[in-house]
């Protein structure tokens, strides 16, 4: 595979999941790039704009397997992981896997989940593997965890330590469609969903092909340095309790080199760390109480790192 | 190698025996052998007791067996590591016994370091070249040049042999580089093929000999001849004393006290005795006064470094050349089959990779960044500067603005700066014209009516 293909690959997902999602290009692509750099997903936003749809969209175009959860207070780490039961007849313990064990693991309404079943979902998100009763076990390639959170409505809820946030590569709000979208979407969903014919456009294999030839992107030292001042900007930046974590660093160095592949270049360009910090950065930035009692969002501290970092520019 | 689509077989060239590599290399070698050996008729015998001509056979020797451990070793495939340390321990062998050959004297030392480099590079790259026709070609102007020029300086009666031996062996490699890449390719260009046959090389090797005994007999033994090589050595030493000096403040950081006295007194004779030269007294020593053994006879130092100027003019000029016919189309293949046409810019394209130098590359790259540097310079100008947190994509539309009329240039520009930047090395040496003159559109065209403020 190369450069090309990754592109054409990306193009074919990107069109396939347009078929059901009306608008919101940018969202999606976002989503893509997580999953082109191995990472998993947050979509935030409020209830009925598309989330699950994306995620299923997703999940259907790449021919793999996909499992979802949904967040309840009752939800159990071992109804994510997976149990082991004694079968009568055999006369042992047999493992049932728990829906973690697929490709695209949609879990929704994450907050809804008790912190005990959230923290089932740290080892994996972070290692690609899960412990039940001691046994270690790999979870499949590729593995993305898509996650949706409605903002709004916080009473019983269990709000994301920051430890779990950090573990996402992204954060994706959609947003309402706008007028003329919503009225395409209207007629694209009259007769039926279009999500029941949507087919497959690449076997996960491929995605996996991509995913090594995306690391090869050359990332100029320049662009590095430029990447790093930014990151390094908002734990210094007046407001932030929590800057970046070296972590979010490197989730911002595979953006960006994803972003690169997805637009057929072999390089990567200050821009696509600006376009990409935002989805990236922001949801790692914790703001102390003062920023809080300004009204002051992480996006305000991202805006004025972006601000006073000059762009690597021979000028 | 350029290769065009002349079959091998209409050439008639398939009967005739196929050179082994040994043959084509030894007779490479030979040649190096004697352009690497010329230097050694100007040390006088108190320097080194070996004959020019046993210093060729041993360079003989010593440029085949690396040349040829390379190549073997290429094509066994011999990891990497290996091959490093084969390499590390061949040059330390050829540093010592240069090194023991010439004394441990300073300038001993210094000597011996850099001809081993120099033999150590050129067997390893004998090895791994192709030995093409158009290389032993070079080989032959280009040591014509070097031997020719440094053996022109010296009275040692064993220099026309070595260049006549030089020639003849540059010759032969050319001839046996011929049928060796025919028998390989199968097919070979039509200028490859018109090479010197056997009497028009008798010819030339003669006239070459012929004219270098001239202009050596005139040259030591004519006043206006010597006035004019004094002349041209007074030229040539001001730009390199400045060199010198350069470099001096730059050892005085990191050598010791007593070693740079010692330099300096060097110095001190050099310059003396290039005062002697331009007053037109040359420096009459008694043949029985022996010299110090670190005393080096500061003139053939001179030599050296105008050969060294020489050598890379010489080699300017060449690439130069090269780079033009690259760049002409070949006027006898329009008339070519269209697989053979695709099969030529496969060839080209593949060649056009290899010849492509690093530093071709690096310097077209820093040319599109200098002119985008301009461009941004220059809308500043007109009155929309760049703020210092734009990308260049984001300053595009303020270029366009600063540039009215000139839109596909000034993105032409931005994306060929783009990928000189954050790209790998680009691919723009042959783009770099059509940038130059998109600036120069953009350059030309009217300032705006109204300069917007300056962003940020």
């Amino acid at each position: 595979m190369n450069l090309q293909n990754v592109t054409t690959l990306l193009n074919a997902l990107r069109t396939n999941v347009r078929t059901v999602i009306v608008g919101k290009d940018e969202a999606i692509d976002v989503v893509l790039i997580g999953l082109l750099s191995d990472g998993h997903v947050l979509l935030e936003d409020v209830p009925g704009v598309g989330k699950t749809t994306l995620a299923k969209a997703i999940a259907r175009s790449l021919n793999c397997t996909f499992k979802r959860i949904q967040g309840a207070p009752d939800l159990l780490p071992s109804d994510v992981t997976g149990v082991s039961y004694f079968n009568q007849k055999q006369q042992e313990f047999e493992f049932r896997p728990g829906p973690i064990f697929a490709n695209v693991l949609l879990v929704d309404e994450i907050n809804r989940a008790t912190p005990r079943a959230q923290a089932a979902l740290l080892e994996a998100m972070q290692e690609r593997q899960t412990t039940v009763d001691g046994d270690t076990m790999a979870l499949p390639k590729p593995f993305l965890v898509i996650a949706t959170q409605n903002p709004i409505e916080l009473e019983g809820t269990f709000p994301l330590p920051e430890a779990q946030i950090d573990r996402f590569f992204a954060r994706v709000r959609l947003g309402y469609p706008s007028e003329s979208e919503e009225r395409n979407l209207l007629m694209r969903f009259e007769r039926v969903d279009p999500l029941t014919t949507l087919q497959p456009v690449a076997e996960a294999s491929d995605l996996i092909e991509a995913q090594k030839l995306v690391r090869e992107i050359r990332v100029e030292a320049s662009v590095v340095d430029y990447l790093l001042k930014l990151c390094r900007k908002t734990r210094e930046s007046l407001g932030a309790q929590l800057g970046v974590s070296p972590r979010g660093t490197l989730a911002l160095y595979r953006a960006v080199q994803a972003r690169a592949a997805m637009q057929g270049r072999d390089f990567v360009l200050p821009d696509d760390v600006k376009q990409l910090a935002p989805y990236i950065l922001t949801h790692r930035i914790v703001l102390d109480g003062n920023a809080r009692l300004r009204n002051r969002t992480a996006g305000d501290i991202l805006s004025q790192a972006l601000e006073n970092t000059p762009a690597p520019v021979d000028a | 190698m350029s290769l065009s689509a002349t079959p091998r077989a209409d050439a008639g060239i398939q009967s005739r025996p196929r050179p082994s590599r040994i043959a084509v290399l030894l007779a490479f070698a030979l040649a190096e052998a004697c352009i690497l050996a010329s230097p050694a008729t100007l040390l006088s015998s108190s320097r080194l007791s070996l004959h020019p001509l046993v210093v060729v056979s041993v360079l003989w020797l010593v440029l085949f067996s690396m040349a040829w451990a390379r190549a073997s070793m290429a094509q066994a495939d011999v990891p990497n590591g290996l091959a490093r340390l084969a390499a590390l321990v061949a040059y330390i062998l050829l540093a010592t016994t240069c090194i023991g050959l010439l004394g441990l004297s300073l300038d001993g030392v210094l000597i011996g370091l850099v001809a081993s480099l120099i033999i150590w590079w050129r067997g390893l790259s004998l090895g791994s070249s192709e030995l093409s026709p158009q290389q032993a070609r070079g080989l032959f102007w280009l040591g014509l040049f070097l031997a020719g020029g440094l053996t022109m300086f010296n009275t040692h009666p064993a220099r026309l042999v070595l260049l006549f031996i030089f020639a003849v062996a540059a010759l032969v490699a050319v001839q046996l580089s011929v049928r060796y890449a025919v028998a390989q390719y199968n097919y070979m260009s039509a200028s490859a093929l018109a090479t010197p046959r056997w009497r028009r090389a008798t010819f030339l090797i003669v006239l070459a000999v012929l004219g270098l005994m001239v202009f050596d007999s005139a040259l030591f033994n004519s006043e206006v001849a010597n006035t004019v090589v004094w002349f041209l050595i007074v030229a040539i030493a001001l730009p390199l004393a400045f060199l010198l000096t350069t470099l001096l403040s730059l050892i005085v950081q990191i050598l010791p006290l007593e070693f740079l006295r010692q330099l300096l007194a060097r110095l001190i004779a050099l310059l003396t005795s290039v005062q002697q030269l331009t007053d037109g007294v040359p420096q009459q020593q008694p043949e029985t006064e022996l010299q110090p053994p670190s005393t080096m006879d500061p003139r053939w130092i001179l030599f050296g470094l105008a050969a060294l100027v020489l050598i890379a003019i010489v080699l300017f000029v060449v690439r130069q050349v090269q780079l033009r016919r690259q760049t002409q189309p070949a006027l006898n293949d329009t008339d070519m089959p269209e697989e053979d046409q695709a099969d030529e810019a496969g060839d080209n394209a593949l060649d056009e990779q290899r010849k492509r130098s690093p530093f071709s590359r690096w310097f077209a790259g820093a040319t599109v960044r200098l002119i985008y540097a301009r461009m941004v310079a220059e809308a500043g100008r007109r009155g929309m500067p760049r703020a210092r947190t734009q990308t260049p994509r984001e300053f595009m539309p303020d270029l366009m603005n600063a540039f009215p009329n000139a839109e596909p240039e000034v993105n032409h520009i931005t994306e060929a700066y783009e990928a000189a930047h954050y790209g790998q090395l680009p691919d723009t040496l042959e783009k770099l014209d059509t940038i130059r003159q998109a600036w120069e559109r953009a350059r030309k065209t009217p300032r705006p009516d109204k300069p917007r403020p300056a962003p940020g």
